[in-house]
């Protein structure tokens, strides 16, 4: 936000939460809602181009300003090809001045990222597709919430909320996270782990950026593109959010980065000013974690036992943040003695095949806290008109034992209410009579 | 291939998040609430859509509010590109069961940080895409889940009969289909030049209520609707007529909506609307506009729609549902140009419906409304829809979903 204002550290206005790094502090960060603007393909308007055949593939993922002002798309091969084809034109919404654009990093970097020539001050862009004019905005840069921040960036394929929490803490012990970046590639909603993240002490920041709806081609016909959505992912983050940051630790949410006894993350950048990442690879024979969720994107059921420490100021313009490392940009590898990825057990408490190292420093995160966010419901919300919807709802649908359990909590919390009791009469006639039926 | 456009559009809604928020409590009090009322109340859409007009200027639309959020300092908000305060200005209430307005003063270029509550929102303002309609003679609606063949229909009739060249449908959160569906469907009418079709996600509400109740003050989303399109889409339209899909505006004297604004100063045409039910004998399976035309005797009147010049408009004045807010406004003869209301089409009528509203189609003195019946001959004859949807049927994966 340009710091003209004295705020929290998160520069969210007053609605900061406490952001103390490292400390024991009781929680309650600030969570950014954040949006993309997406543009997929639609057969029933065909592009000029056979490739756009699948109902809802993802053409760009997100139209966005970047900490430069530069105006930056992410896309995939999808939008490779059909750019390199001249299958779609993208122009100034508000003049229909055409724009070009010109790929970041080069091809030969394999990236998915753009740079849009725009007027200035462009505000939003269309994309002509055939007779298909696809209308979004730019998405606001958000750095500056970010600025100086110390952030934990992955991708969840469906993690548990406990399990996600659990991973914050431990980094936000362990290496001093203050914020913590997430791409939600799951089915469940990102609000609820954004809840779970936010209620993590010592965490300022929490960003869950919603990437469910991105349909990528089948991997068997990807080939080489087969990571491209992740890839995708990192560079809408590190371009979006993270360009200020003091540096990004990228660690699958299955796993955690173990330092080594008496290492920090500064402790070791700062021993490496030419490298602008430093590459951490699996404690002991660990070459690849066990995804937990559906991870229906193509992905597979394990990633790389592997993390990443960079600093984006240290990167090229043209470097390209990856899965596995950033391209294009100077790097170290780290000793097993300074630091190492190793799986963090999938159940609270679990310690079978935890490295000694690793128990002992979750012990440490995890003294006196424990996860404690569950996944939001209607019927649980405390909120009585939304829970005698969710009976009303329920009874509709033709499950009146439920719907009396629901409404039961809205009686409950407001006794006097007077549709309740109609409600209530009606879903006991409603069981009777089933039961009725049931034993004829 | 289709000679029309077909914008594919979207909004930028401000979601309560209830982890961190209150809800929108209802407006109406409890025991005036239906069931259906209750399960249909959206508490959750704080804002339909923040957006820019014609003038650049930011505006923000959503339903009015409750109590709990009318506390000074409950919206807030920030340009995202340089930080600075932006002014949230709440338009002064002239009733409050309308559509809450709200100006968004000094939001630079990008976007905005919106604070409601204890929620932070970082939103894409949507651009004005007025010019797209400029010009043009609109067909509006909000609509759900209305089988193609209707929607095809619908803008078939009017684009025959009244020279209309544009639709602007909001598509409620449709479940039998995708938007790409409807915008496709609409696209082949001949003499369409430009669809958009919002997804438009914010509920449509009840407007039953109970213990004698009057008011309409849970079924905002029609009227939030028309207040997006006004300002985002059609300030530079020649004019927009507002039928639902089942409704028929039909010119019996051979006198367009054109003609009524052509020899009037008026901003608005008020529609008389007459209700009409399926044939005698069997119900067509599926039903057309065509195969609803038995009127009661005395024919049955239901609310008026409109059609309205958004130039004429007085900058006071507001899109209702059935009425335009002070503007001045012309009642259309019905002799001349009446809205034929086909109820029995719409989803969800059953005989429950047509008994509240005293309406019997088998009752004596039920006649076939031949004149009616000549007009949709007039634009259907020769004319078949296409009425496949493309999504699911034609590709065998799932349509294109989530946000805009």
């Amino acid at each position: 936000m340009g710091g003209k204002q004295a705020r929290g550290r998160n520069g969210v206005g007053d609605a900061a939460g406490p952001s103390e790094r490292g400390g024991v502090v009781s929680g309650g960060a600030t969570v950014l809602g954040v949006d993309r603007s997406r543009v997929v393909l639609d057969p029933r308007f065909p592009a000029a181009m056979a490739a756009a055949s699948v109902d809802g593939a993802t053409l760009f993922a997100d139209i966005f300003r970047d900490g430069a002002d530069r105006l930056l798309l992410v896309g995939g091969p999808l939008a490779r090809e059909l750019v390199a084809a001249g299958a779609v034109e993208v122009a100034d919404a508000a003049t229909g001045a055409p724009c070009g654009l010109a790929e970041l990093g080069g091809s030969s970097a394999g990236g998915v990222a753009w740079e849009v020539a725009a007027p200035p001050g462009c505000l939003a862009l269309q994309f002509r597709l055939g007779s298909r004019v696809v209308v979004r905005p730019v998405q606001p840069w958000l750095g500056a919430a970010f600025a100086d921040g110390r952030v934990l960036l992955a991708v969840d394929f469906g993690c548990s909320l406990d399990r996600v929490a659990t991973w914050a803490r431990f980094h936000a012990v362990h290496l001093g996270v203050d914020a913590v970046v997430v791409a939600h590639r799951a089915a469940g909603d990102p609000r609820d782990v954004a809840a779970a993240l936010a209620s993590v002490p010592g965490i300022g920041l929490v960003v869950v950026v919603p990437w469910d709806d991105v349909v990528a081609a089948p991997p068997d016909e990807e080939g080489d593109d087969a990571d491209w959505l992740t890839t995708a992912v990192l560079e809408q983050a590190r371009h979006r959010l993270l360009g200020r940051a003091a540096w990004i630790a990228a660690v699958p949410v299955e796993a955690g980065l173990l330092l080594g006894r008496g290492r920090t993350v500064d402790g070791l950048l700062a021993a490496r000013p030419r490298a602008a990442w430093l590459g951490v690879a699996a404690s002991g024979k660990t070459r690849s974690l066990a995804l937990e969720g559906d991870s229906g994107t193509g992905i597979g059921g394990r990633a790389p036992a592997r993390g990443w420490v960079a600093v984006p100021g240290r990167c090229p313009d043209g470097a390209v943040f990856r899965p596995e490392g950033v391209a294009g940009a100077p790097s170290l590898e780290l000793r097993a003695a300074d630091a190492v990825v190793a799986a963090l057990p999938a159940e609270a408490g679990g310690v079978r095949g935890v490295p000694p190292r690793l128990r002992a420093a979750l012990a440490e995160a995890l003294t006196g806290w424990e996860p404690t966010v569950a996944p939001w419901s209607a019927a649980t919300s405390g909120h009585p008109d939304l829970i005698r919807a969710e009976a009303v709802l329920l009874a509709a649908a033709g499950e009146p034992e439920r719907a009396l359990a629901v409404l039961h909590e809205a009686i409950r919390l407001e006794p006097w209410h007077p549709a309740q009791a109609e409600l209530r009469r009606d879903l006991l006639r409603d069981i009777a009579r089933r039961g009725e039926e049931a034993e004829r | 291939m289709t000679a029309a456009t077909v914008l594919d559009v979207a909004c930028s809604p401000l979601w309560i998040d209830p982890r961190q928020n209150p809800p929108l409590s209802p407006l109406r009090a409890a025991p005036y609430r239906t069931r259906e009322a209750t399960a249909r109340h959206d508490a959750f859409t704080l804002l339909a859509d923040i957006f820019r007009d014609g003038k650049g200027r930011t505006w923000a639309v959503g339903p009015p509010l409750p109590a709990a959020w009318r506390q000074p300092g409950m919206l807030r908000a920030w340009s995202a590109a340089t930080g600075e305060p932006v002014v949230v200005k709440t338009l002064p209430d002239r009733h409050v069961m309308l559509p809450q307005h709200y100006r968004l003063a000094r939001a630079r270029s990008g976007g905005v940080l919106v604070a409601a509550g204890d929620q932070v929102e970082a939103v894409a303002v949507q651009p004005c895409l007025g010019a797209w309609f400029a010009g043009r003679r609109v067909l509006m609606a909000v609509s759900r889940d209305n089988r193609l063949a209707w929607v095809a229909d619908w803008a078939r009739f009017h684009q025959v009969h009244h020279g209309v060249d544009a639709v602007l449908l909001f598509d409620n959160q449709s479940t039998a289909y995708a938007s790409g569906d409807v915008a496709r469907t609409v696209a082949t009418v001949p003499e369409i030049a430009v669809v958009a079709v919002v997804p438009w996600a914010v509920g449509h509400g009840s407007s039953t209520g109970r213990l004698g109740w009057r008011r309409t003050d849970m079924n905002h989303g029609q009227a939030i609707a028309f207040a997006l399109a006004r300002r985002r889409f059609l300030a530079e339209a020649e004019w927009v007529l507002n039928v639902d899909i089942d409704e028929l505006a039909v010119p019996l004297a051979g006198r367009t909506i054109g003609d009524v604004f052509a020899a009037s100063g008026a901003a608005a045409i008020s529609l008389p609307v007459q209700d009409l039910l399926g044939p005698a004998g069997a119900m067509p399976d599926p039903p057309r506009h065509r195969d609803v035309l038995l009127s009661t005797a005395p024919p049955h009147v239901d609310r008026p729609k409109w059609a309205v010049m958004p130039a004429r408009c007085p900058k006071q004045s507001a899109w209702g549902i059935h009425v335009v807010d002070n503007a001045p406004t012309v009642a259309a003869d019905p002799a001349e140009l009446v809205v034929a209301h086909c109820r029995s089409l719409t989803t969800g009528w059953d005989s429950r419906d047509w008994r509240r509203a005293g309406l019997d189609r088998d009752a004596p003195g039920a006649r076939e409304e031949t004149a009616l019946g000549a007009k949709m001959a007039e634009a259907f004859d020769g004319w078949e829809p296409p009425t496949e949807p493309w999504g699911t049927a034609a590709t065998g994966l799932p349509t294109g979903a989530g946000r805009g």
